[in-house]
């Protein structure tokens, strides 16, 4: 069952298949964790919202229909419940967010690339939720602009819009970073 | 077609610092312009550094143990099915109208079929009895009695 398509395994989860479901939920909850900590910058809500978004998919798999890739929908899924919840709570100060694991052994390197790490954090934290999202799953997870428009249920102009303002602000942001990663 | 440095930078925002991603287009007016203008080259330097930058940036790798056990532990919660009843609408709404052809030719057949049926049966029907054209007898009676009359065309038998 493991090599079996993502469609294939929501056709039979539709039909209350359980060990499908626990395939499909190996396969996407590292993809679905990583794109939720990006957008909400916390990684206990992000495993609340994966865990949630898991549920759902569950749930509503006999009203999925195949019309669009099951990872365009999922992924809305999980953008989704990233910005609902951001409506409810405020953003976690970047301060209380935890340091990358930095493997360089050179101290004085480790402690540059942490400050940028730091100050490109506190940047892309800054964004509204769907500049980070348009950035995140653009960048990160590969999307073209029109998928990125399906996941996040807009236009590709729209996206086109959200990554234009969303480059402009890390631009001006980052800007001393970006002289020296341009040498 | 010749690039401006903003529309340049604005599709390095759209479409990123790779250039063989750009359509076509747009990434030969693009290279020209790069040939021709140094602070162009400088803002692909800039859009580069930013890609480079914001794609380095990983969060500690992502560990959905935690999600995948939590779910374990737990029954799943019953489905939402589907009711027919209700899903006739978004049925109508999805249905896959394309390829048309196989369903106009059916509806061109049967609309054939119709035409030989109409002009077999039409022939006995023209013509009375006695030869006398009922096409001709129906046009000379009044409307009203051909319509509401028990027997409107009397003349039309044999």
């Amino acid at each position: 069952m493991d090599g079996a398509s993502d469609e294939e395994l929501m056709l039979r989860i539709a039909t209350g298949d359980e060990p499908a479901f626990r395939v499909l939920a190996r396969r996407y909850a590292p993809l679905a964790l990583r794109l939720a900590r990006r957008v909400m910058g916390s990684s206990a809500d992000a495993e609340e919202i994966v865990q949630e978004a898991l549920l759902r998919l569950w749930v509503n798999a006999p009203r999925w229909r195949p019309v669009a890739s099951y990872r365009t929908w999922f992924y809305r899924v999980v953008i989704n419940l990233c910005l609902n919840r951001k409506r409810r709570a405020p953003f976690l100060p970047i301060e209380e967010a935890s340091d990358p694991a930095d493997p360089t052994p050179d101290a004085a390197a480790g402690m540059e690339r942490r400050e940028i790490d730091r100050a490109l954090a506190a940047a892309v934290a800054e964004l509204p939720e769907r500049q980070r999202a348009a950035i995140a799953l653009t960048y990160h997870e590969g999307l073209s602009n029109a998928e990125t428009a399906a996941a996040l249920g807009t236009s590709v102009s729209a996206v086109e819009t959200l990554l234009v303002r969303a480059k402009r602000t890390l631009r001006q942001r980052l800007g001393p970073m970006l002289d020296v990663g341009s040498k | 077609m010749t690039m401006t440095l903003a529309r340049f930078q604005h599709l390095l925002d759209v479409h990123g610092a790779d250039l063989a991603r750009w359509p076509p287009p747009q990434r030969a007016a693009a290279e020209r312009l790069l040939a021709a203008d140094r602070t162009a080259t400088s803002a692909l330097a800039q859009a580069r550094a930013l890609h480079a930058l914001i794609a380095r940036e990983t969060p500690a790798e992502a560990d959905a143990t935690g999600v995948l056990r939590a779910l374990a532990a737990r029954p799943l919660p019953p489905q939402r099915r589907r009711f027919l009843w209700r899903q006739w609408p978004s049925d109508l709404l999805t249905f896959d109208f394309v390829p048309a052809w196989p369903r106009v030719a059916a509806l061109a057949g049967v609309a054939a079929l119709g035409f030989v049926i109409g002009l077999v049966d039409l022939g006995p029907m023209t013509v009375g009895a006695n030869g006398e054209d009922t096409a001709s007898i129906v046009a000379d009676n009044d409307i009203g009695a051909v319509v509401f009359a028990p027997d409107p065309l009397p003349e039309a038998h044999p």
